[in-house]
């Protein structure tokens, strides 16, 4: 149990508004397993000191949140009341009262009725029967056992209770409002790729999942895109550094979508109803014709040497500009590729992740590995030219086993800034200190080879 | 580790008919089963040379199904019923909706006995008590008022804790509603007019793989040899696909692992009957543990999906000398079967052999 003292708590009242008679939810889904509750019911106080209890919260909520504003109260404590309805709760809040035990002759069936007090339930019950001590089913023979009442403060399902001093009896209108991780939201899109004009249809949907417990019934929906910081406690903020950046450049345009800070906010139309264990998903995104580029690309560390040709990874890029774009921001989430068949039917060619994307944005997805399209790339020397320099040749091997010519983005990574390109067989573009590009074209069901240089200081 | 399931799925035909009696607020339709599938299976991204791990499929496939929907006018939600138990739900597309689709759900709450005593929590009840030696069985009406570890029921008679008496008890519950036997997923349309349709639902599921097995036969002077290749299919799904278009995609396709996702899934559990300390004056002295409440993290979802997936043994291989035809998707290549194939659920193991070369 946690119990949360209010401290100056009259700061919550609030002028009681027109009320309806049902219950009203709204939730707020933030992208990192973190939503906001607000849970507005009528609540019958009466005059002085009283516990109101709050059932069908949320199984997660995190109490020292939680936050009860209704009019003509205080608030003197809160508690979150995590003592679950056992058996053996049960039959530990009985320890010194009476219960009813019902023996049950296994023979005739014939019941004996007795009141016996319950006086430990330390690894078994000790019952008090008249003057006699007795182990609770000790020989192992049926024993009903029946207690008069459930204890107040046992709950089948969590509950929030809050202690109050009403002003004067009556029904009013109490929002309470919490924060609770187990619901959470993403987007998924669906890219269909169309290679005669090369270019996608994509719709966009936020999936919301519920794990949190509890059902929300009715609740007005509101999904926040951007990552709100957590002091502690909330979900795990760790997230691995994606191994490719999907954002080529970002986006500069402002959509027409409600902002709320720096966040976006996606609104579902109609209340809906989030049960608990669902995955729900609602349309956002519904774009036809946007241009695409289909292209290759290859990274190679600094003094990569492969044994074997690689595979050079499969690039569709595309922008989310206004103009000749999906004309949208894109909440992170994943994008799947799809492409039809000779027979019509689309099929599956890769995902990609991608990150929290402005609108005019162009972003580069890898969708796999290019099946026909391979690169070798070999350190052919390493020569000591002077004490600290030193000049390394590399050679990359292009393979094309499809029957077009295609473009290979070769990128030589690990430069650090101090190598320099001595030679090389065809222009690069240094795209940072970091990174050498080229740009390499390979015919079709041919090859293309590519030399270069470095001199650097080790 | 399969028994409890599969008692649930019985449990789950004798009662499914009285499920979906309820009234619901949005005219609820079943789709027809699939009455044509398309099924493209693709390899375990990670698993480079060598067969297939029958114990734990990696791959995944895109399945298709057309179904026949019949739809009334305005809103309703349509329940596609019996879609594979991997299913990615995230992925999933339906098509064939001319008012649009206002929303896609998949309920991983399926008919199980826990699930059966969390749906009757607060409602009425009937506890069934019987007497071994005399065979009577004594109904008690009551309300269920617990399920979080252990049961407790209520009635006239006062409070008790299910099978906590040493007698044989069991419950008999009203029908419930919302849980269904198989894995579904529903969507809510919005229709025109009131009319038959076509529509097609395409997801992506896990508990498939593929592999190409080749042979080589030398010739009798050692300087040429015969290729022959196999394509051998698994499933590991509880759901089959009879008679579909099958197709194997060969390359590596990007996934993305859900990285600290949430997936909710529940696998449908036993009904938890715990008592009260039952030791007895025989027992030894036991150590005192500090925290012996129900830890808050055991109301949290169980363990995803992935763990009950596995362990799925194939052993039978269907041969069949289909040909195989290759064609060009994307940077994939993609190989298809001729003909239509029957990739059967675990229950009937089955890897299918096509030949491609």
């Amino acid at each position: 149990m946690r119990v949360l003292l209010c401290i100056g708590c009259s700061a919550w009242l609030l002028a009681a508004p027109a009320w309806a008679a049902e219950r009203a939810l709204s939730v707020t889904i933030y992208a990192d397993d973190l939503a906001l509750v607000q849970d507005r019911r009528d609540i019958d106080v009466k005059e002085g000191r009283q516990r109101i209890e709050f059932t069908e919260v949320s199984g997660q909520i995190r109490p020292e949140t939680a936050s009860l504003a209704a009019a003509d109260i205080s608030i003197i404590e809160q508690n979150f009341d995590f003592d679950l309805l056992t058996p053996a709760k049960l039959m530990e809040k009985a320890v010194g009262q009476e219960i009813t035990i019902v023996r049950v002759n296994p023979a005739t069936g014939a019941e004996t009725r007795e009141q016996a007090q319950v006086l430990a339930t330390n690894g078994g019950v000790v019952l008090k029967i008249g003057q006699r001590i007795e182990v609770l089913r000790d020989d192992g023979l049926p024993v009903r056992v029946i207690f008069n009442k459930v204890p107040d403060n046992l709950r089948a399902r969590p509950t929030l209770s809050v202690s109050i001093i009403g002003a004067h009896a009556g029904t009013r209108r109490a929002t309470l409002s919490y924060l609770t991780p187990g619901l959470g939201w993403k987007a998924d899109y669906v890219a269909l790729y169309n290679e005669s004009d090369a270019k996608i249809d994509v719709q966009g949907w936020v999936t919301l999942t519920n794990s949190s417990g509890t059902t929300y019934d009715n609740a007005q929906t509101l999904l926040v895109a951007g990552s709100p910081s957590q002091a502690d406690g909330g979900a795990n903020n760790y997230r691995p550094p994606l191994r490719r950046s999907t954002l080529q450049t970002p986006g500069t345009e402002s959509g027409s979508r409600e902002r709320l800070g720096d966040y976006y906010l996606y609104p579902l139309g109609d209340r809906t109803t989030i049960a608990n264990l669902q995955t729900k998903q609602v349309s956002f995104l519904d774009v036809h014709g946007v241009p695409a580029e289909h292209g290759y690309e290859f990274r190679n560390r600094w003094l990569g040497t492969a044994e074997m040709p690689v595979s050079a990874k499969s690039i569709y890029s595309f922008s989310t500009s206004a103009h000749a774009g999906l004309g949208d921001q894109l909440p992170a989430g994943i994008l799947r590729f799809y492409m039809r068949d000779k027979r019509g039917d689309p099929q599956f060619i890769g995902e990609s992740r991608i990150d929290h994307t402005p609108m005019g944005s162009t972003l580069s997805l890898a969708t796999g590995d290019a099946f026909d399209v391979k690169v070798h790339a070999v350190v052919e020397k390493r020569t000591r030219i002077a004490t600290f320099d030193w000049q390394t040749d590399m050679r990359y091997e292009l393979t094309n086993a499809l029957p077009r010519s295609v473009v290979v983005k070769l990128r030589q990574e690990g430069l650090w800034g101090d190598a320099s390109i001595k030679a090389e067989s065809q222009k690069s573009i240094r795209s940072s200190a970091e990174v050498a590009e080229w740009a390499v074209t390979v015919p079709a069901n041919g090859k293309a080879t590519l030399t270069a240089s470095f001199e650097t200081r080790y | 580790m399969y028994s409890t399931p599969r008692v649930c799925a019985m449990l789950g035909l004798a009662i499914g008919a009285a499920l979906d009696a309820r009234p619901v607020p949005a005219a609820e339709i079943l789709a027809e089963p699939p009455s044509d599938l398309i099924v493209t299976v693709y390899r375990a991204p990670y698993r480079s040379g060598g067969s297939i791990n029958l114990n734990g499929l990696q791959g995944f496939a895109l399945i298709s199904e057309t179904r026949t929907v019949h739809l009334p006018a305005g809103r309703s939600r349509l329940r596609f019923e019996g879609v594979a138990d991997g299913i990615e739900p995230a992925s999933a597309i339906v098509t064939g909706f001319p008012g649009g689709v206002i929303e896609k759900n998949r309920d991983a709450r399926l008919l199980s006995p826990a699930a059966l005593v969390a749906a009757t929590l607060g409602k009425p009840v009937e506890l069934l008590r019987t007497i071994r030696k005399t065979g009577k069985t004594e109904r008690l009406t009551g309300t269920l008022v617990s399920d979080a570890g252990g049961v407790v029921f209520e009635s006239e008679q006062g409070i008790e804790a299910l099978r906590c008496s040493g007698l044989p008890e069991t419950f008999s519950f009203e029908p419930v509603s919302g849980l269904s036997a198989r894995p579904t997923l529903s969507v809510e349309v919005r229709g025109l007019r009131a009319e038959s349709r076509q529509v097609t639902l395409s997801y992506l599921s896990r508990g498939f793989d593929w592999a190409a097995d080749y042979t080589a036969t030398l010739s009798a002077d050692g300087r040429s040899m015969d290729l022959g290749a196999w394509v051998t299919l698994a499933n590991s799904n509880g759901v089959g696909f009879p008679s579909a278009h099958t197709q194997v995609v060969a390359g590596k396709v990007n996934r993305e692992e859900g990285e600290g996702e949430v997936e909710p899934i529940d696998i449908g559990a036993p009904i938890l009957a715990q008592c009260w300390p039952r030791g007895s004056t025989s027992d030894q002295p036991m150590i005192l543990y500090k925290d012996r409440g129900l830890n808050a993290d055991s109301l949290k979802a169980p363990p995803p999906m992935a763990m009950a997936m596995r362990a799925a043994s194939l052993q039978d291989i269907a041969v069949t000398a289909n040909k195989v035809q290759q064609e060009q998707l994307g940077d994939l290549k993609l190989y298809r079967v001729p003909d239509r194939t029957t990739l059967a659920s675990r229950q009937w193991p089955a890897a299918n052999r096509s030949r491609c070369a």
